[in-house]
């Protein structure tokens, strides 16, 4: 694996201080002007952490989670106006996994926008500052596609949306990651849809259906 | 999924029962926590 600085520093969260993620030469252009306020913020544990360590990614899982549970509530989110004002300080359980996300430096997300996993979507852009960058693809097949186009040097894991009900659709995914498996591994998540309870998006809630990861 | 929170059509149209089986033949690992708790070790061994 090589990365190499690009030489700009940008402080992208003014909270958990990873500015020096995503600061590979794989960055897109312009990536790295988003100034926006994040209004459920990251972790205070994840300040300072560097490299894919797997121990610490474990301590911003425990922050993360122990953050998580002191916030938990319901989202009403039918109840606009509940919605406006106490959605800044809740702290979803996809805000978790957007925190591992950038804990295990996941630099791109490759993704066909679906409701099953819509709350993780919404943690990756108003939680995690649009960390990681999303690219949109219209289809599994295009999501597939993209990942041979990606430039030499990249960081060689890559985020993909699986999808979680139809093995048609996951076969594409298999056969464009077939030939270089090892090379560049494909991170899968995917969502199981609704979970029954209150209309709440599955992904901040998973459960009882979940995430599936591979 | 709980039987006595599923609601009709979405939660029947849109899971899969097992639904890790659709990626299993070529994954090198799958699992599907059911609460947040269990996705940091998930996470860790993908």
């Amino acid at each position: 694996m090589r990365t190499r600085r690009c030489g700009r520093r940008t402080r992208w969260c003014s909270r958990c201080g990873l500015e020096d993620i995503f600061l590979s030469e794989s960055r897109p252009e312009g990536d790295n002007v988003w100034q926006g306020r994040v209004d459920r913020r990251c972790s205070s544990a994840s300040r300072g952490l560097a490299g894919g360590d797997r121990r610490a990614a474990a301590a911003v899982a425990r922050a993360s989670l122990a953050a998580h549970a002191r916030r938990r509530a319901d989202l009403r989110a039918h109840r606009s106006g509940e919605m406006r004002g106490a959605q800044a300080m809740k702290r979803w359980a996809s805000d978790v996994i957007v925190d591992l996300l950038h804990a295990y430096q996941l630099p791109y997300a490759a993704l066909n926008p679906g409701a099953s996993y819509r709350g993780l979507h919404d943690s990756i852009v108003n939680y995690g500052g649009n960390r990681p960058v999303m690219m949109l693809c219209q289809h599994e097949e295009t999501r597939s596609a993209d990942r041979p186009r990606l430039r030499q040097g990249e960081r060689p894991s890559r985020w993909s949306r699986s999808c979680t009900t139809s093995s048609a659709s996951c076969t594409p995914t298999w056969r464009s990651t077939t030939p270089t498996p090892t090379e560049r591994p494909v991170f899968i998540i995917g969502a199981t849809g609704a979970d029954g309870r209150d209309q709440a998006p599955a992904a901040h809630r998973l459960d009882p259906h979940g995430a599936g990861a591979g | 999924m709980d039987e006595t929170k599923r609601r009709p059509r979405i939660d029947w149209i849109h899971t899969a029962l097992v639904q890790g089986e659709a990626v299993r033949a070529y994954t090198k690992w799958d699992y599907q926590p059911t609460v947040i708790d269990g996705v940091p070790e998930s996470f860790a061994r993908a």
